[in-house]
């Protein structure tokens, strides 16, 4: 998949939708192997969060693809797509009890518990994502970005090489039609 | 709740107005619905809702808790802390994970997290 990954981003972004597959499960078994090397690594008390591991897999990829890898701010794009993938479906498989050979997703803020995030409400939350990806891209990325993967209003500005001020406004944007389309009874 | 739900066609006709509105303070934006209402109703209407939505949204801290993280479990089975082996996750906290433990001198199981 290493040399092929280039390639596959550059089919993608012409609209090829088997392409756009491909790098998805491509990425997705990258960033799963990721994740369990470094969990592996660290061992008892460390936990890795999604924006270090998307750091880890970018330094880690394009250090094996070289020149021909695409730049951070165009990989992140994809990363956080994906990266909202396996967090849905760690959330599940941890839902559904099974345990073994799995490291798990949880949600830890400071008072989370009650409001840890039901994987049903966040697939509700993907499925409505994926629609306002058909008309307005850059909404959902934002959300991926900074929700799924924890990225900063500063840090995703820098990406795109736009203001804070837009970022937080297209956050607000895309806020607003997530509440509309699922808030109304959604706890999160 | 028989809110109807925003379809896409609407949204992408109230979007650029979407923009507008959230760069105003409150006195602004209510004297450019105002204004648009005077002219078309109907599309002040529709971002009115969506404004109502955006204060709502905005007291329930809608998505603000994003922290995501990818805690050690399996990683952490079999080893030894103190007296304790841990055997198995067994719950997850605000603070920490509870472990089904077995003490390695074969005293019973405990939680401990």
């Amino acid at each position: 998949m290493d040399s092929s990954f280039p390639t596959l981003i550059t089919a993608a972004e012409r609209g090829d939708s088997g392409a756009a597959e491909a790098l998805f499960a491509a990425l997705y078994s990258e960033l799963h192997r990721l994740a369990k090397r470094e969990l592996g690594r660290h061992g008892f008390a460390a936990t890795l969060t999604a924006t270090t591991l998307l750091h880890e897999a970018y330094l880690d990829m394009a250090g094996r693809n070289g020149a021909s890898f695409p730049d951070r701010a165009r990989f992140m794009t994809y990363a956080a797509r994906v990266m909202r993938g396996l967090i849905i479906d760690h959330a599940r498989n941890r839902q559904a009890q099974k345990r073994g050979g799995q490291f798990e997703i949880t949600s830890m803020g400071v008072e989370v518990p009650e409001n840890a995030v039901d994987h049903r409400e966040m697939t509700r939350l993907s499925d409505a994502l994926d629609d306002l990806a058909r008309v307005e891209p850059d909404l959902a990325e934002i959300v991926d970005l900074k929700f799924f993967c924890g990225f900063s209003f500063a840090e995703i500005a820098a990406m795109r090489g736009v203001s804070e001020r837009t970022v937080q406004r297209l956050w607000d944007k895309a806020r607003i039609y997530l509440h509309g389309s699922i808030g109304a009874d959604l706890s999160m | 709740m028989s809110k109807p739900k925003p379809d896409l066609k609407s949204w992408q006709e109230l979007s650029p107005y979407l923009d507008q509105a959230l760069e105003m303070d409150d006195v602004e934006r209510a004297a450019w619905l105002a204004s648009i209402r005077e002219q078309n109703p109907e599309l002040a209407q529709g971002l009115e809702t969506l404004l109502d939505d955006y204060r709502v949204l905005q007291e329930e801290s809608f998505l603000e808790q994003s922290s995501l993280t990818l805690p050690v479990y399996p990683t952490m089975a079999g080893q030894t802390i103190g007296a304790y082996k841990l055997i198995e996750p067994i719950g997850q906290g605000g603070m920490g994970s509870v472990w089904l433990a077995e003490r390695s001198d074969g005293r019973s199981n405990v939680g401990r997290r």
